[in-house]
C-alpha cells in the first residue's frame, strides 16, 4: 500500500505474525477447553472411582451402625427425599403463579420493574441467608422448632425465586402471536394464558423446577439451621410428629461429619458423596433431557 | 454472451458450488471489468449472493461449503491453498445486505482495520478516516461526535455509509455488494447509489440487487442468475433494451421473480 | 384466578421485603452485647525487682467486669478474702485488696482478693476500688503498684475510657494526683512511698486506688466500631466480634476463585462458541452445567481429600502451609465451583452475538483472533462481566466449600504473599458453624445476622451493579 507508507513485503510479513498470533489464541483457547473439561471430569470420575466400592444394596438401604462407622445411609437418603418433595409441594403453586404474573401481567412499570429486581436479587442470594431467615422466623418465631416443617419452608422460599424467574422466562420465550391469535378469537386473557401459551412453556417451567428441586437436595445451609440432624436410625413414621422433627439429610450428616472430625471412615463418605452427588446430577440430568426434547420439539 | 474481456477484475470459469449435498451454483463462467459496475440479478434463491461470497471467500464461513472451478480476483486466486487470506479480504472489500456496524464508537469502527492491518496509528490514521467518512459521505454528519456516538446510533442509512467508510479504509481495489440497499428506505438507498456510481469510477464493484430499477441505474454492466446457473450477462442497457434469452426477459419485464 | 396470581407475585415481594427486615431484626440482639474489661493489679517490692511479674503474683488482685448474668445485679464473688496481716506475718511483703464498693463512703470494712463484677454496657460506667500496703517486716522505701490487663483483654478495643487515680493517699504522705490512662498504658507501674499497715482493719486507711471505666458513647455505636474491627473471637472472655477478618477471608477466597475461573472460563467459553463445531459444543456445554450441580459440600470433601494433600505438598514449604486447608486451597475449590457458571453465563452471552458482526470482522480480512478480541469481546462485554459478577455472587455466598476447606481460624491478612498458604475463614462458613452452637437470642447470635445483614447488602450491591451495568440477567444458581 504504497499510499499508506508499506510495501507488500512488509505487509506479508505483518500478515504472517498476525497469522501466527492467531494460531497461538487458538492453541491457547484449546487449553482453557482442554483444562475445564479435565476438571469436570477429573472430579465427578474421582467421585465415582472412589464412591462406588462403597455402594450396595445394604449401604443404600440400612442405619449407619456402630456410631457411624459402619452400616448405611438410608435415613439420609429418606430424609433428602422427604426435604425434596415437601419443597416440590409449595415452591410449584407460587412459583409458577408468579412467573406468570411477571411474563403477562406485571407489564414494564417501575413497581414491576423493582419487584422483578428484588426477585433476581432473592434468586442470587446465598443459600446461607435464607438458612438464617428460616431459623428466625420459622424455628424461632413460629415456635417450629428444628423440623422438618421450618426445612420446607426454607427451601421452598429459597426455591420460588428461580422459579418464578425461569416461568417467567420460559413464557416469554412463547411467541407472543400465539397469545395475540388466541386472544382474538374471543378467550379472555387467561383462557388465552391457558389454553394457547402454557401449553407451550411447560418444559420450561418443569425444567426450572427440577432445577430449583436440585438445589434444594444439594445445599447444606439452610437445613443445617433449620431442619438438620446428624444422627438418625428411628423407623421413620408418617405422621404429623414426623413434621415437627428434625430430620437427617446427606448434605448435612456430611456437613457434621466433617465437624466431628474423622469418626466417619473415609469409604463411606465417598460413598455419601457419590450418593449425594448422583442424586442431584440425576435429577439435573431430567432437567436437560426436558429441555433438549423441547428444543427438538420448538418450530417457532 | 460477450466475449472475454482484455483486463477483466473478476472472473470465475466452471465454478459449481456446494452447500453439503445442494449445489447452489452450476458451472458458472462470468467476468467483470475493471473500474465498472456490474451489477448481479435474478429471483431469490438463484445463487448470486453465494456467487458473490465466492469472491473473499466469506462461503467458508458456512460449514459444508465447497466450490470447484477457477476463480480470479484482483489478480489471486482466493482458493489457492497458499493464499493470504488477509490480503485477499484487503483488496476485496464487501459490504452486506443489513448494515452491520460494530458496536463501537464512529471513529473505532473506521480506525479499527487500518490499525490492524497496516499499523497506522496518530494523525495518519485520523486523516485516513477522515478522507473514508468522506468518501462515504457521512463525514459532515459524524465529525463533531464520532469519538463518542455509537455506531449503532447512527440511522440505517447512516450505518450502510460508516460500513461503506469502513471497508474503504482498508484500500480495496474490488467491492463486492450483497443488496445493500435492501434494509434501507429510499432516500438512503437513493445516497448510496450516489456513492456506488461515484465509486465505481476507481473502483471495481460487484453489486448483488434483486431491484431492477436499481441494477439499471448503477450499473455497467449486468448479469442473470436463475436457479445457480448463469442466464445471461452482457451490457446493462443492452441486456434491459434487448435480452437474448426468453428467461431474462421475462424476469425483466417482471413476469416473475 | 388472576387475582391468586397477583396474589402470589405479592407474597413474593412481600417475603423479599421480610428477608431484609428479619436480618436487620435479629442483628438487633447484637445491640445487647456488654463491654468487658478487666485488669490484674499488685503491690510489689518498690527497691528490689518484684519475684514475680504480675500475672503470677499470688498476691496479685483481678479487677475485672465480665461476668455474665441476671440483668442488674452484681453478683461479686465473695468468698476469697484478702490475705490478713496474721496470715502475712513474718513476710516482708507487700498486698493489695478490693472493696466491693464504688464509693468509699460505702466500704464495709472487709477486704477480697478479687473484684469480678457483670459485664457493663458500653454507656454504663463503674469503678472498682482497691488499696494497697505493706506489712510491718517491709523495709523498703516504696511500693510499686504494677498492672496488666486480664489475659485476652484489650484495653484499645475498650469502648470505655479506663483509669487509674489515686483517690487518697495514706495520712502524711503529700503526692501529686496520679491517673493513668489505661488504653494508652495497659501494662505498667508506679511506685509510690511505703506506707505500713499496722493492723488488718487499717489497711484500706493507706492508700486507696480506683480503675474507673467511663462511658464514651453508647452502646449501639460501641457495637458497631467493635464490629468493624480486625478480631473475631467470641468465645474469649472478653468476645471479640470483628467482622474483618472473616470478611477479608471471603473476599480473598473470592479473588483467587475469580483469578482461576475467570480465565479459564473465558477461554473456555471463546472456544466452545467461537471454535469448536456446534455438535461438540451440544456436547460439551452440558457436561461442563453438569458440574454445577455438583453439591458444594462434595466438592469441599473433594478438596479436603485430593486437593490439600496436594497443596501442601507442592506449595507446602514455600508459602509454609502448616495445614492443606488454607485460603489457598479453598479459593481453587472455589474457582472450580463458578468456573461452569461463569462459562455457561459468558458462552450464552457470546453466542448470542449477530453472525453480521462476525462476518463484517472477517470480510474486512481480520484473524480469527482478532475477530475475537477486537470484536466480539468488547460487544459481549456486557454479558461478560455479568458472568463474572454472577461468579462472584455465587462465591461470596458459599459456605461449605469454605467452612470444610479454609481451615477455620479467623486471622488477619498480614499482606505477605505467605499469607495465602495460612488458615483463614469467611463470613458465611461462620454463619453455618457458629449458629450451631449459641445461645439464641443472644448478642453472638445477633452478630451473627449482623454478618448475614452484611453478605445480603453485599448481594444487593452486586446486583444492582448487574442491572445498572447490562440488561437484565437471569441470576440463578
Amino acid at each position: 500500500m504504497a499510499a499508506l507508507g508499506l510495501d507488500d513485503a512488509n505487509l506479508l510479513e505483518r500478515d504472517l505474525k498476525r497469522q501466527r498470533s492467531s494460531q497461538l489464541f487458538s492453541v491457547r483457547l484449546l487449553i482453557c477447553a482442554l483444562i475445564s473439561i479435565g476438571v469436570v471430569i477429573g472430579i465427578i470420575g474421582t467421585i465415582l472411582v472412589k464412591g462406588v466400592p462403597a455402594i450396595n444394596w445394604e449401604f443404600l438401604s440400612h442405619a449407619p451402625a456402630e456410631g457411624m462407622s459402619a452400616g448405611g445411609i438410608w435415613p439420609m437418603i429418606r430424609g433428602s427425599i422427604l426435604l425434596m418433595a415437601g419443597t416440590l409441594l409449595i415452591t410449584p403453586a407460587v412459583g409458577i403463579l408468579g412467573g406468570i404474573w411477571l411474563a403477562e401481567y406485571a407489564g414494564n412499570g417501575r413497581l414491576p420493574q423493582v419487584v422483578r429486581a428484588c426477585i433476581s436479587t432473592l434468586a442470587a442470594t446465598p443459600s446461607i441467608i435464607y438458612g438464617l431467615f428460616g431459623l428466625a422466623i420459622f424455628v424461632l418465631k413460629w415456635k417450629l422448632g428444628t423440623s422438618l416443617v421450618a426445612g420446607w419452608l426454607t427451601l421452598s422460599l429459597m426455591s420460588i425465586p428461580v422459579v418464578m424467574l425461569t416461568t417467567e422466562r420460559a413464557i416469554r420465550s412463547v411467541p407472543p402471536t400465539f397469545l395475540e391469535g388466541a386472544v382474538s378469537l374471543g378467550l379472555s386473557k387467561w383462557q388465552a394464558l391457558r389454553r394457547a401459551v402454557l401449553p407451550s412453556a411447560v418444559p420450561g417451567i418443569i425444567t426450572g423446577l427440577v432445577l430449583a428441586a436440585g438445589r434444594a437436595v444439594g445445599e447444606a445451609p439452610p437445613i443445617l439451621l433449620t431442619a438438620g440432624l446428624y444422627f438418625s436410625t428411628e423407623k421413620l413414621t408418617l405422621d404429623f410428629d414426623t413434621l415437627s422433627k428434625p430430620v437427617a439429610n446427606l448434605p448435612y450428616h456430611l456437613a457434621e461429619g466433617y465437624r466431628q472430625g474423622g469418626v466417619i471412615p473415609e469409604k463411606i463418605i465417598w460413598g455419601t458423596c457419590l450418593t449425594l452427588m448422583m442424586f442431584v446430577l440425576l435429577i439435573n440430568l431430567g432437567a436437560i433431557i426436558v429441555r433438549s426434547r423441547q428444543r427438538a420439539k420448538q418450530r417457532w | 454472451m460477450v466475449g472475454t474481456l482484455v483486463r477483466p477484475a473478476l472472473s470465475a470459469s466452471n465454478v459449481d458450488l456446494f452447500y453439503g449435498n445442494n449445489q447452489v451454483l452450476k458451472s458458472v463462467n462470468f467476468e467483470a471489468p475493471e473500474r465498472e459496475v456490474t451489477a448481479l440479478i435474478g429471483p431469490s434463491g438463484c445463487g448470486k449472493s453465494s456467487f458473490l461470497r465466492c469472491f473473499n471467500r466469506m462461503n467458508d464461513r458456512i460449514s459444508g461449503a465447497r466450490v470447484s472451478g477457477n476463480i480470479t480476483v484482483a489478480g489471486q486466486n482466493p482458493y489457492d491453498p497458499k493464499i493470504d487470506l488477509m490480503a485477499l479480504r484487503r483488496d476485496v472489500g464487501m459490504l452486506f445486505q443489513k448494515p452491520n456496524p460494530f458496536p463501537m464508537t464512529i471513529f473505532e469502527n473506521v480506525a479499527l482495520a487500518p490499525r490492524l492491518h497496516y499499523g497506522l496509528k496518530g494523525s495518519q490514521l485520523e486523516g485516513l478516516v477522515e478522507s473514508c467518512l468522506k468518501k462515504a459521505a457521512l463525514w459532515d454528519e459524524v465529525k463533531d461526535d464520532m469519538r463518542r456516538k455509537n455506531g449503532l446510533e447512527l440511522s440505517g442509512g447512516q450505518q450502510q455509509r460508516l460500513c461503506l467508510a469502513r471497508m474503504l479504509a482498508v484500500q480495496p481495489k474490488v467491492i463486492l455488494m450483497d443488496e445493500p440497499c435492501s434494509a434501507l428506505d429510499p432516500i438512503s438507498s437513493e445516497k448510496i447509489e450516489d456513492l456506488i456510481l461515484e465509486l465505481g469510477q476507481e473502483t471495481t464493484i460487484l453489486i448483488v440487487t434483486h431491484n431492477l430499477q436499481q441494477a439499471h441505474r448503477v450499473s455497467k454492466h449486468c448479469a442473470f442468475f436463475m436457479l445457480g446457473v448463469l442466464i445471461e450477462r452482457g451490457e446493462t442497457e443492452k441486456m434491459f433494451s434487448d435480452p437474448q434469452n426468453p428467461l431474462t426477459a421475462d424476469y425483466i419485464t417482471g413476469r416473475f421473480g | 384466578m388472576e387475582r391468586a396470581v397477583a396474589a402470589a407475585a405479592v407474597l413474593v415481594a412481600v417475603s423479599i421485603l421480610g428477608l431484609g427486615f428479619y436480618l436487620a431484626m435479629e442483628s438487633r440482639f447484637a445491640f445487647d452485647r456488654k463491654f468487658g474489661f478487666g485488669f490484674r493489679v499488685a503491690a510489689q517490692t518498690g527497691d528490689t525487682a518484684p519475684l514475680d511479674p504480675v500475672g503470677m503474683d499470688p498476691n496479685a488482685s483481678l479487677l475485672a467486669s465480665n461476668l455474665e448474668g441476671a440483668e442488674g445485679v452484681d453478683e461479686k464473688e465473695d468468698g476469697i478474702f484478702a490475705p490478713t496481716l496474721e496470715e502475712l506475718s513474718g513476710v516482708s511483703g507487700t498486698a493489695t485488696g478490693t472493696l466491693l464498693v464504688d464509693d468509699p463512703k460505702n466500704f464495709k470494712g472487709t477486704l477480697f482478693r478479687d473484684d469480678w463484677r457483670l459485664n457493663k454496657s458500653a454507656g454504663e460506667g463503674t469503678t472498682m476500688l482497691f488499696c494497697a500496703y505493706a506489712t510491718p517486716e517491709y523495709k523498703e522505701r516504696a511500693i510499686r503498684i504494677a498492672w496488666e490487663p486480664d489475659a485476652s483483654f484489650d484495653p484499645k478495643l475498650s469502648p470505655h475510657k479506663l483509669t487509674l487515680r489515686l483517690v487518697r493517699a495514706p495520712d502524711g504522705v503529700t503526692l501529686d494526683p496520679i491517673s493513668v490512662d489505661l488504653s494508652t498504658n495497659p501494662k505498667g507501674e508506679i511506685k509510690v512511698p511505703t506506707w505500713i499497715a499496722k493492723s488488718d482493719d487499717q489497711r484500706a486507711n493507706g492508700y486507696l486506688f480506683a480503675l474507673e471505666a467511663e462511658p464514651q458513647t453508647n452502646n449501639f455505636f460501641a457495637t458497631l466500631g467493635a464490629f468493624f474491627r480486625t478480631s473475631w473471637d467470641p468465645t474469649l472472655p472478653y468476645p471479640r466480634f470483628g467482622l474483618l477478618p472473616l470478611l477479608l477471608g471471603t473476599l480473598l477466597i473470592t479473588l483467587i476463585g475469580l483469578a482461576i475461573a475467570v480465565p479459564l472460563g473465558a477461554g473456555t467459553s471463546v472456544w466452545l462458541s467461537e471454535v469448536a463445531s456446534p455438535k461438540v459444543r451440544e456436547i460439551l456445554k452440558p457436561v461442563i452445567e453438569l458440574l454445577a450441580s455438583v453439591p458444594t459440600v462434595v466438592l469441599g470433601y473433594f478438596g479436603l481429600m485430593l486437593v490439600a494433600p496436594a497443596m501442601v505438598g507442592v506449595f507446602g514449604s514455600a508459602l509454609r502451609m502448616e495445614s492443606g486447608r488454607n485460603l489457598l486451597t479453598a479459593g481453587i475449590m472455589m474457582g472450580v465451583l463458578i468456573l461452569p457458571t461463569i462459562i455457561s453465563v459468558a458462552e450464552d452471552a457470546l453466542r448470542s452475538m449477530p453472525n453480521p458482526l462476525r462476518d463484517g470482522a472477517a470480510a474486512l480480512g481480520m484473524t480469527k483472533s482478532e475477530e475475537i478480541s477486537k470484536v466480539l469481546l468488547p460487544a459481549a462485554r456486557t454479558g461478560l462481566v455479568a458472568a463474572i459478577m454472577l461468579g462472584f455472587a455465587r462465591a461470596i455466598g458459599e459456605t461449605m466449600i469454605v467452612w470444610i476447606l479454609s481451615g477455620g481460624t479467623a486471622t488477619m491478612p498480614q499482606g505477605r504473599l505467605s499469607d495465602i498458604g495460612q488458615p483463614t475463614r469467611g463470613i458465611p462458613d461462620t454463619i453455618g458453624i457458629e449458629m450451631g452452637n449459641v445461645e439464641f437470642e443472644m448478642p453472638h447470635y445477633g452478630h451473627l445476622f449482623l454478618l448475614g445483614l452484611i453478605l445480603f447488602l453485599f448481594t444487593i450491591a452486586i446486583n444492582m451493579l448487574g442491572h445498572y451495568y447490562g440488561r437484565r440477567r437471569q441470576w440463578q444458581h
